[in-house]
């Protein structure tokens, strides 16, 4: 069972020779069994098009991760983890780099998308959460209730550093803060201060001031971690790293915007900008840029074929903030309907909805950095955000806007109806704002979400007909 | 008590008295707490500092939802609420907004009263660590309100006015200290609901008269302290993010039980009167000094818990205090986590904490009573097998 499950996911013959014992191994622990993993074959086909080789390539990256992370405690080695969003990635890839012995990862978005996506297994892990103490009834992001999860039930070794990342939310820091008290992990924070008054937009320097001041003790202090300087080459070969997986990514996303029908599925595509943010062990990072370079030729071949997910001519609309993590499912929904989404909020840039921010004239990395995080229209200020939004909407001639929010997270579902409120004035165009949980597969509504989204289907058809 | 009736007499008139500043070219200044933004440098505008710290009533957070979602903090939803429909007079006459940001529920709150009201709204960065450079962000913007504010008044601040305002400031401080410090007797001098409503009445009314019918009490109480006299209830100390004025259920139902509390610490609501600005140096850098750095950490933060413990577990030896109550907002997320580890650490100490939730719905009373009875009883018993 297994052995299909690996080539469903893209090992070759070979690597399944060799590597079915670990996996069989981590499975194990992880508490799989053969009726998990039949289910998890039935839910990767239903989500993705497991007919192109580069997605199943990607896919497999994924279950690669999990075993190595989960094998951890067997195998040894020391782990620096942090968690969306992904600021330090970079840096953490650089630390891996430096020292054999030093390995990176995202643990809580890994098994949400390997136990939860993949499996629908994630339950014993947030239940483990609940009992500690993280209690249901207060709204806690599930996400930092998988992270806790996983200690919980022991299943990660404990981090050398947490790198936490408070750019949005304040839960996050605060979280990693406890796993300091209770389990004595230590951390290093990535702050900045969320207090851009409403006239203000563009660079604003206190922010970048501030935030790249932060990246700078944030590279020593994961160096003392990894007990060796990073130095700017090891960064700049990170980066590197980054990039030879984000180029061909950017392509297949570009083609999602430009071509009429789409030939992938929005949510593929959102699953391979969840990768692209994570820091993957040296070997599984090749083996992703290897797959996604073979499906933008699969998807070119698609495009000069006329081949896509919807129909030509279909409606298109704005997914904000940002897709189901545990729950492809609803956007392939809506592709099923007739309607693409094939841009998120959370990856456009301030003023206009742009794909790249203004980073011209600066020359320090983490000066860059630092500005490229304060333009994300996901970090910004409402006026900023719903400009963004509606100049996306305008540029890339969208009919609508989907705004599936992560109910836990304060900082993104609270302003949603304002963001409705602003862009509806602005556009007349359908908004539609759905509450579910991103990340934790018991609140997977995407059954209960079906009417909602049949009638927003309807208003963005009739919508795009009014134009016509 | 003629005192509190005057200060309820102050605040019933204070409206009407703030509308005729108002007509006169005085400009109100609304601002949400955590103590983060220095009246001291309002006042010196020549402006009027008000706190917006209302809470309890059910009725603005249920309103609060035809504009946001449920999971925002019941006080946050009270300010979203009482704004929108407008039944708090002292919300309607705010020109502008202050707002600390400490926690994505107050930032929000502070949106959606710019997006439906048009009023102009300064966000005060508060970093999240305290340390020189956050010290200096944080100082940097003060001098940014500073600037914006003086533009919005029309009147100059000089070091002088400023100096003098935090004179001001620090006297009304002070004088809370010292009623507060009452409270460490065996049998206190004033009972902690009493004091948090004097707390509360110094955000909305004359911080002048305010000084000045503060130094009356305090020559009362003193005088009526008898240190001799034993008490023998239980003595409580109340915690948490937030108690607004107004709010005083879980402290109501603590008198109506025979248990005192003695002692609060609270993030929002209750005026920080622990330490005051140094008279040194340059005013702004003095007034971040305090407001920032020599202060307890909130609890937003992310590694306060242990700044917190320290000097709760300070006020549990000073005040002599049997046991905790963490009052918690529902959907407050980083109090909720903190709760915990402080639960846990008290533990250690021998000091029990009971946990009680609020989303200020009336309905819940009874449960509250229920489990803070229980809690009583069991300190109770501890206290006469000792
Ligand atoms: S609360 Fe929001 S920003 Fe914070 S970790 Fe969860 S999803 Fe991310
Ligand atoms: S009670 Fe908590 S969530 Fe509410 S405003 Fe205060 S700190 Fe924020």
């Amino acid at each position: 069972m297994i052995d299909k499950y690996l080539e469903l996911c893209g090992y070759k013959p070979e690597e399944i020779k060799s590597q079915l014992p670990r996996v069989e191994k981590a499975f194990t622990i992880l508490g799989l069994t053969d009726f998990d993993v039949e289910r998890g074959q039935e839910r990767i086909s239903g989500f993705f098009d497991t007919n192109l080789k580069g997605v199943r390539r990607i896919l497999g990256v994924l279950v690669r991760e999990l075993v190595d992370l989960t094998l951890a405690k067997e195998e040894g080695g020391r782990w620096i983890y942090s968690s969306p969003p992904s600021a330090c990635a970079d840096i953490l890839t650089a630390a891996s780099l430096g020292n054999k012995d030093i390995h990176v990862a995202f643990p809580d978005l890994l098994f949400v998308l390997t136990m939860g996506m993949m499996f629908d297994k994630l339950d014993p892990i947030m239940e483990a959460a609940e009992g500690l103490y993280l209690e249901p009834g207060m709204a806690h992001c599930s996400l930092i209730q998988t992270r806790l999860g996983l200690y919980a039930r022991n299943l990660i070794p404990r981090a050398v550093l947490q790198v936490s990342v408070g750019l949005i939310c304040d839960e996050n820091p605060k979280a990693d803060a406890s796993f300091e008290e209770f389990f004595g992990i230590p951390v290093q924070y990535l702050l900045r201060s969320q207090d851009k008054d409403w006239e203000e937009s563009g660079r604003i320097q206190r922010h970048i001031e501030f935030l790249a001041k932060n990246l700078k003790r944030m590279v020593e202090r994961v160096g003392e971690a990894a007990g060796g300087e990073i130095t700017d080459d090891m960064l700049n070969q990170a980066r590197k790293m980054a990039r030879d997986f984000s180029k061909p990514m950017r392509q297949i996303l570009e083609m999602g915007v430009n071509c009429d029908p789409p030939p992938i599925s929005s949510a593929f595509v959102h699953l391979m900008r969840a990768i692209n943010g994570m820091p993957l062990n040296r070997h599984n990072h090749e083996i992703a840029v290897e797959g996604a370079n073979i499906l933008c030729q699969e998807l070119q071949e698609r495009v000069n074929k006329g081949e896509g997910v919807v129909p030509k001519g279909s409606p298109r609309v704005l997914h904000g903030y940002v897709q189901s993590y545990v729950d492809p499912g609803i956007v392939v929904a809506l592709e099923k309907m007739g309607i693409s989404a094939p841009i998120e909020e959370v990856q456009l840039y301030e003023p206009d909805g742009r794909f790249s921010p203004d980073i011209s004239g600066i020359e320090d990395p983490n000066y860059r950095l630092a500005a490229v995080l304060t333009q994300a229209s996901i970090f910004n200020s409402l006026p900023v955000k719903s400009r963004v939004t509606i100049e996306a909407c305008r540029r890339y001639k969208l009919d609508g806007c989907l705004w599936l929010v992560h109910y836990s997270c304060r900082p993104i579902m609270s302003d949603s109806y304002m963001m409705k409120d602003i862009v509806q004035k602005e556009l007349g165009i359908p908004f539609m704002v759905l509450e579910t949980d991103v990340y934790d597969p018991r609140y997977n509504r995407n059954r209960q979400l079906r009417p909602q989204l049949e009638a927003f289907a309807e208003m963005v058809k009739s919508y795009k007909a009014s134009l016509r | 008590m003629q005192i509190f009736e005057k200060i309820t007499a102050h605040l019933e008139n204070r409206p009407t008295e703030l509308k005729r500043l108002k007509e006169k070219g005085r400009k109100v200044i609304g601002y949400f707490p955590g103590d983060y933004v220095p009246e001291e440098i309002i006042y010196a505008s020549g402006a009027i500092p008000v706190c917006l710290c209302h809470g309890g009533n059910p009725r603005p957070v249920g309103a609060a939802l035809s504009v946001t979602t449920r999971f925002i903090c019941p006080f946050a939803r009270a300010l979203i609420g009482d704004r929108l429909i407008g039944e708090q007079p002292f919300y309607n006459l705010v020109d502008m907004l202050v707002t600390p940001v400490t926690c994505q529920h107050l930032r929000r709150a502070a949106d959606i009263w710019q997006h439906h009201s048009g009023l102009p709204v300064f966000r005060l960065g508060v970093p999240m660590e305290n340390n020189e450079q956050g010290l200096k962000y944080y100082r940097d913007r003060l001098n940014d309100l500073n600037n914006k504010l003086q533009v919005f008044t029309g009147q100059a601040v000089t070091d002088e006015s400023l100096w003098k305002a935090i004179e001001l400031y620090n006297t009304l401080r002070s004088l809370l200290k010292r009623i507060s410090l009452l409270r460490k007797n065996s049998a206190p001098a004033i009972s902690t609901i009493d004091f948090i409503k004097l707390n509360h009445a110094s955000f909305y009314a004359d911080p002048v008269f305010m000084v000045d019918i503060l130094s009356s009490l305090i020559k009362e109480l003193e005088q009526s302290v008898n240190k001799d006299e034993k008490g023998d209830n239980l003595r409580l100390l109340i915690t948490g993010p937030n108690i607004a004025f107004g709010d005083y259920k879980v402290l109501e139902i603590a008198n109506e039980l025979g248990a005192q509390v003695v002692a609060e610490e609270f993030f929002e609501g209750v005026r920080y009167y622990w330490g005051n600005v140094e008279q040194a140096g340059s005013p702004v850098e003095a007034l971040a000094n305090r407001y920032l750095a020599n202060k307890v950490p909130n609890g937003v933060m992310p590694a306060a818990a242990s700044g917190r413990y320290d000097f709760i577990a300070g006020l549990v030896k000073d005040f002599k205090v049997d046991g905790i109550i963490w009052y918690q907002l529902l959907f407050c997320e980083t109090y909720d986590i903190e709760s915990y580890y402080f639960a846990h650490k008290m533990k250690q100490l021998g000091i029990p904490v009971l946990k009680i939730q609020s989303d200020y719905d009336v309905l819940d009373r009874g449960s509250i009573k229920t489990r803070m009875e229980a809690f009583v009883e069991m300190l109770n018993k501890e206290r006469s097998s000792d």
